[in-house]
């Protein structure tokens, strides 16, 4: 069964089981169960915030672990996403050979189920953010069109990551370094302020770094919302648009040339 | 084309023209090859990067009322025709034509949720073959039985025996009620009790499909039920016809090599 739209569209009733059953296949394997949820995001970010308060200076960025948090929860929905993406039909190859439907239902609810964990993270976030002294304001409502945002690009990568993972068996080995790269790269652990800094006599170089990495506009849009309270810059919906846009064709296409290849892979 | 020598199997009662329910013309179908080389080695033999045929040149009809029996050595490609059959590959040469729904009971343990007990990953199946959960909640009870599975139904897969597995994968896709049923080696599992009550249940799901395909490396079970066979090697058809004469054909084969 061909993974185009409308048979997307007519398996989205099956789209909702698999999120339901996987997510409560992920709850019964550890002893918190949901509680995991919430845990494991803010585990995450006290990491991050021991190692990094060692080694550098966090004084413009107080509270840090709020800072941080902005970025590192929506960096763990991307590497789930595209960490799982790219396995997601040698877990699944069983399912593939056995009954037809549209393979493109996997990477769709695999995006939607680490959406929820993503939710809850989030939902985490702002509760310890509120336990820090940053009460949420009413910028936190730009989380709304944020998360949806997001959600989009990471079906765009996830389709595209399921296609290339399938087609080239050693895909995993080399692209966590990629990954590791991008992260140090994105304004994760230091902010934008950093970069104007340090390019301050070509202050352009910043708005390319910008367009040219979503996670720049991303993480940062998230510190709006959450950490500084402020208003997100419409250019910064326009390029985040632009992103969503590219991605979300780029994975789309590709699945669909890629759809009769994928499944032979999956058997072979 | 492979003509059908006995149209009449064991549901044709009438004497009207059989009905083709079920034909493949000259299929088809290639994989790429899926050996794995280094980049150093790819550079050095500058080699293609081949593909083989997993089917070639296969035809064969079935009429309504026709137990198929597909029998072949490993790597004939038995398999494949089966997920050509389902609908699960398209065929790359070649035409399938159904008439009516086609449903494969294949080797579904393998899609088995481990941290799902057996009536969640009942209801997760049901899902993958487009059942609704109204559907499912009148079936349940139904599968739970048949599966003789008792408290073990509501318990984690993880905990499950390989045969209890077996049981349960029977159990959910013999729920369905296909025009054209496929068997995939289900036969060749679960204990020999189990084994009979599923060849009871195949006999009546019989009555109730159009035709059915089995595929298998039992012979009895082949000789047991089914009214046609094929024999595939190394993805061609190598006979078509009455199960004795196709089975002994098979095994001369054997003792000929």
């Amino acid at each position: 069964m061909k993974s185009n739209l409308p048979n997307l569209l007519r398996k989205r009733k099956l789209i909702a089981e698999i999120v339901r059953f996987r997510l409560k296949s992920s709850a019964v394997d550890n002893r918190l169960g949901y509680l995991w949820w919430l845990i494991d995001p803010i585990i995450m970010v006290i990491i991050y915030w021991f190692v990094f308060s060692v080694i550098r200076s966090t004084h413009n960025y107080s509270p840090y672990p709020v800072f941080i948090g902005c970025a590192v929860v929506s960096w763990k929905y991307f590497t789930r996403c595209f960490s799982n993406g790219i396995r997601i039909f040698k877990t699944h190859g069983a399912t593939m050979r056995s009954i037809p439907f549209p393979t493109a239902v996997l990477p769709i609810a695999l995006v939607a189920e680490e959406g929820v964990l993503f939710a809850f993270g989030l939902t985490a976030l702002l509760v310890a953010a509120a336990g820090m002294g940053v009460h949420p304001t009413f910028y936190a409502l730009q989380l709304v069109p944020l998360v949806i945002i997001q959600a989009a690009m990471m079906l765009g990568i996830t389709l595209l990551m399921a296609c290339l993972g399938a087609l080239i068996y050693d895909l995993s080995i080399y692209v966590n370094h990629v990954v590791m790269f991008l992260f140090y790269l994105s304004p994760s652990l230091y902010g934008l302020d950093l970069l104007e800094k340090h390019f301050a006599s070509s202050p352009w170089l910043v708005d390319v770094y910008m367009f040219v990495n979503p996670f720049a506009i991303l993480f940062t849009s998230y510190r709006h919302a959450i950490w500084s309270h402020q208003m997100i810059p419409m250019w910064w919906w326009g390029v985040m648009c632009i992103h969503t846009s590219v991605l979300l064709y780029t994975g789309y296409r590709t699945y669909q040339l890629l759809d009769r290849r994928l499944l032979k892979a999956s058997a072979a | 084309m492979e003509q059908s020598d006995n149209p009449a199997g064991p549901s044709a009662e009438t004497t009207a023209a059989p009905e083709l329910v079920l034909e493949a013309r000259d299929l088809g179908l290639y994989y790429p090859s899926s050996r794995r080389r280094t980049l150093f080695k790819r550079l050095h033999h500058r080699r293609k990067a081949g593909q083989y045929w997993a089917l070639r040149n296969v035809s064969f009809q079935c009429m309504r009322g026709d137990v198929l029996g597909v029998i072949g050595r490993n790597g004939a490609g038995k398999s494949t025709l089966s997920l050509v059959l389902s609908g699960i590959f398209e065929p790359d040469e070649g035409t399938l034509i159904t008439n009516g729904d086609v449903s494969a009971l294949l080797s579904l343990g393998g899609m088995f949720q481990p941290g799902l007990s057996g009536r969640d990953n009942t209801y997760y199946f049901g899902s993958f073959l487009g059942f609704s959960r109204e559907r499912m909640d009148a079936m349940i009870d139904e599968i739970r039985d048949f599966s003789e599975l008792g408290d073990f139904f509501d318990e984690p897969i993880g905990a499950y025996s390989s045969g209890m597995r077996a049981r349960l994968a029977f159990s959910i896709a013999a729920s369905i009620e296909p025009d054209i049923l496929l068997l995939d080696e289900v036969l060749s599992v679960g204990d020999s009790g189990f084994r009979k009550k599923c060849e009871a249940r195949i006999q009546s799901m019989m009555a109730k499909c159009r035709c059915i395909v089995v595929i298998s490396h039992s012979m009895p079970s082949i000789k047991a039920m089914c009214n046609r066979c094929l024999w595939l090697e190394r993805g061609e058809v190598k006979a078509c016809g009455d199960p004795a004469d196709v089975i002994r054909q098979y095994e001369e084969s054997f003792a000929n090599a």
